[in-house]
C-alpha cells in the first residue's frame, strides 16, 4: 500500500525558521542529521509511538499542522537525555517546549495544561506552587492515610525539624505578585483557563 | 573542574522538599552546621516556578523574572553561591542566568521589571554561581568521612542521578550523565557500598505532567528501574531531587500493589544518609516520618534508636 507522506497539504517551508526566531530555540536545529541517537535513548520512544528524531524531521520538513496538533509532543518527559547526547548540538527537549507553547498559543491542547493552572495561581498567591485539588485527591487515594496525615500536619512537622514557616512575608509576596503582573503571567493564566471545562473543578492544594 | 565554594551559601528552598521531604533541608543544615559552613536561608525567596515551567503553564519571561528576583535578593545579601536541594531549582536558576547573559533584550526587560517593583537585578551573578547540594557535599566528603558516627559498611546503595542536574548543563555537572557516580562517591564516605544497575541513567518517570496525565507511562518507567535495582540487590536508593524521591518512595508501594511484585527498597536523599551517619536524629533532623516507605527497619539494623 502507498503510505501517506508527512508532506501533506498543509506544509510550511518557513516553520523551522520561525522556530529559530525564538531565543530559546536549540542552536543546532538545522544541523540534525537524523542519526537517531535521541530516539535510541528516549524513554518516551521506548514506551510510546513518540519519536524525537522523527519530530525533528517533521519540523524541518515544515509539517506545521501535523506537529502542532499531534499528541506526541505531549509524551515527552523533559528529561533532557536527547539534549545531553545530540552530536549536532540540537535539543529535541527544547524543541518540544517551543512546540508545546506554540500549540497552546494557537488554541490547541489547552486541556493539556488546564489541570496545572492551579499551580500558577497558588504560586502567585503564596510564592510556592501547589497542586490542584483533583491531584491532591488522587494522591490521597494512592498514597493513603500516612501521607494525608503528614500533609495535614506539615507545618508542625517543619517546626519539629527547626525549619522556617512556608510562604513569603507579606511585602515580598506583594512584590512577587506585581512582578507576575508585569511579565504578563496573570494574563496568560486567564487566557489559558478560558473555555476550558476542566478548569471549573480546580482548586488550591 | 569547577570551583566549589563552601562559604557564602544561599540555601535555596524547594517547594517539593518543603512540603514532601522537609527532612532533606534540615539534614543539609545539620551537616553544614556540624562542618561550620556559612549559609543563609531567606524567607523572601520564592519557589523557582520550575514545576510550573515544565507543566507548560509558566512562560520563559515569567520564570526568568522569578529567578532574577530570587538571585537579586541573594546578591544583595552578599550570599552569591546558590545551593539547591532539587534538580529542577538547579537547572531553572542556571538556565535563567544563562538566558539573561545570552539575550541582552531579555536582560533589559527583566531588569526593567525588577526596577518597577523596587528590586535590584543580579548583575554580578552568572550560571556558575548556581550549585546543587551534591556539588558541595562532594567537596566535603573527606571531612564527612572523618565525622562518621554510624558506619554503614556493607549497606548496598544505588544512586539515581537527577536528569536536570546531569543532562541540562552537562558541562557543569561533576559526573557523566551516561555513567553517573557522584552520589555513590559521596555515600562511600559513610562506608556504604555502591552497586550498579542496568537502568541507572533512565529518568525516574515523573516527567512533570506524565505522572499526573499519563500515569501508566510514568509508572512503566519507574517499574523498569525498580526491577533493575532489585536485580542488582539494592537496599537503599539514594536521590538528589525531591521529585524523583516522590516517584520512588511514594509510588513504590503503589507499584507493588498494582503488580504484586515486592521491591522493599528504602529511599533517602543523599543529605539524609549523610546526616544519619553523622549521628542526626531520625525524627527531629532527618524527618523520616514523612516518607511512605518506612525507614525504621533499616535504622534498627545499624543500631539507631527508632520509635516502635
Ligand atoms: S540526536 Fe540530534 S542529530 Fe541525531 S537525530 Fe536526534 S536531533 Fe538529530
Ligand atoms: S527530553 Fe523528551 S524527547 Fe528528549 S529523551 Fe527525554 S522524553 Fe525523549
Amino acid at each position: 500500500m502507498i503510505k501517506k507522506s508527512v508532506l501533506n497539504a498543509s506544509w510550511d517551508g518557513k516553520f523551522a525558521e520561525e522556530i529559530l526566531e525564538d531565543p530559546q530555540a536549540p542552536k543546532g536545529l538545522l544541523k540534525c542529521n537524523q542519526c537517531g541517537t535521541c530516539t535510541a535513548n528516549c524513554p518516551a520512544a521506548r514506551f510510546t509511538s513518540y519519536n524525537p528524531a522523527r519530530l525533528v524531521r517533521d519540523v524541518l520538513a515544515g509539517a506545521r499542522e501535523k506537529v502542532l496538533s499531534s499528541a506526541d509532543i505531549w509524551q515527552c518527559f523533559y528529561c533532557y537525555t536527547c539534549h545531553a547526547n545530540c552530536p549536532r548540538g540540537n535539543s529535541p527537549t527544547e524543541l518540544v517546549r517551543i512546540l508545546r507553547l506554540k500549540a497552546l498559543a494557537q488554541g490547541h491542547a489547552k486541556e493539556e495544561v488546564a489541570r496545572f493552572l492551579a499551580f500558577g495561581e497558588c504560586f502567585a498567591e503564596f510564592g510556592i506552587g501547589g497542586m490542584p485539588s483533583d491531584i491532591v485527591e488522587s494522591h490521597a487515594n494512592e498514597f493513603g492515610h500516612r501521607w494525608v496525615k503528614m500533609r495535614l500536619h506539615i507545618d508542625d512537622l517543619r517546626e519539629v525539624l527547626g525549619l522556617q514557616a512556608m510562604g513569603l512575608p507579606e511585602n515580598a509576596q506583594k512584590q512577587l505578585k506585581s512582578l507576575l503582573h508585569h511579565t504578563g503571567f496573570m494574563e496568560r493564566l486567564q487566557r489559558l483557563s478560558s473555555d476550558s471545562e476542566i478548569c471549573q473543578s480546580r482548586g488550591m492544594r | 573542574m569547577k570551583d566549589v565554594p563552601t562559604s557564602g551559601l544561599y540555601l535555596f528552598k524547594s517547594c517539593l522538599v518543603s512540603t514532601e521531604y522537609p527532612g532533606v533541608e534540615s539534614s543539609l543544615r545539620f551537616i553544614f552546621d556540624r562542618l561550620g559552613i556559612d549559609y543563609i536561608s531567606d524567607p523572601r525567596q520564592s519557589c523557582c516556578s520550575g514545576l510550573g515551567y515544565y507543566f507548560d503553564v509558566f512562560d520563559h519571561l515569567s520564570t526568568v523574572a522569578v529567578a532574577a528576583r530570587n538571585l537579586g535578593l541573594a546578591e544583595e545579601l552578599g550570599y552569591r553561591n546558590i545551593v539547591t536541594l532539587c534538580a529542577t531549582c538547579y537547572a531553572i536558576n542556571k538556565n535563567s542566568l544563562h538566558s539573561l547573559h545570552e539575550n541582552p533584550e531579555l536582560a533589559s526587560q527583566v531588569s526593567g521589571i525588577l526596577d518597577k517593583i523596587g528590586l535590584s537585578y543580579p548583575d554580578k551573578m552568572d550560571k556558575n554561581n548556581i550549585f546543587h547540594e551534591v556539588d558541595i557535599l562532594a567537596a566535603l566528603k573527606n571531612k564527612i568521612a572523618s565525622m562518621v558516627e554510624i558506619d554503614f559498611s556493607g549497606l548496598r546503595i544505588a544512586s539515581h542521578h537527577a536528569c536536570h542536574y546531569t543532562k541540562v548543563f552537562r558541562e557543569d555537572a561533576l559526573t557523566d550523565p551516561n555513567r553517573p557516580y557522584l552520589i555513590d562517591s559521596i555515600a562511600k564516605s559513610t562506608g556504604a557500598v555502591p552497586v550498579e544497575y542496568a537502568e541507572k541513567t533512565m529518568t525516574c518517570g515523573a516527567g512533570f505532567r506524565q505522572r499526573h496525565c499519563n500515569k501508566d507511562l510514568s509508572l512503566s518507567l519507574t517499574l523498569e528501574k525498580l526491577r533493575s535495582l532489585k536485580t542488582a540487590g539494592t537496599e537503599v536508593l539514594l536521590h538528589m531531587c525531591p521529585n524523583c524521591q516522590i516517584q520512588f518512595d511514594r509510588y513504590q508501594p503503589v507499584i507493588e500493589r498494582l503488580t504484586g511484585e515486592q521491591f522493599g527498597i528504602y529511599h533517602l536523599q543523599i543529605p539524609q544518609l549523610i546526616a544519619l551517619s553523622m549521628g542526626a536524629d531520625p525524627y527531629t533532623v532527618v524527618g523520616i516520618q514523612t516518607h511512605s516507605v518506612p525507614i525504621e527497619p533499616l535504622l534498627k539494623r545499624f543500631g539507631i534508636k527508632v520509635k516502635a
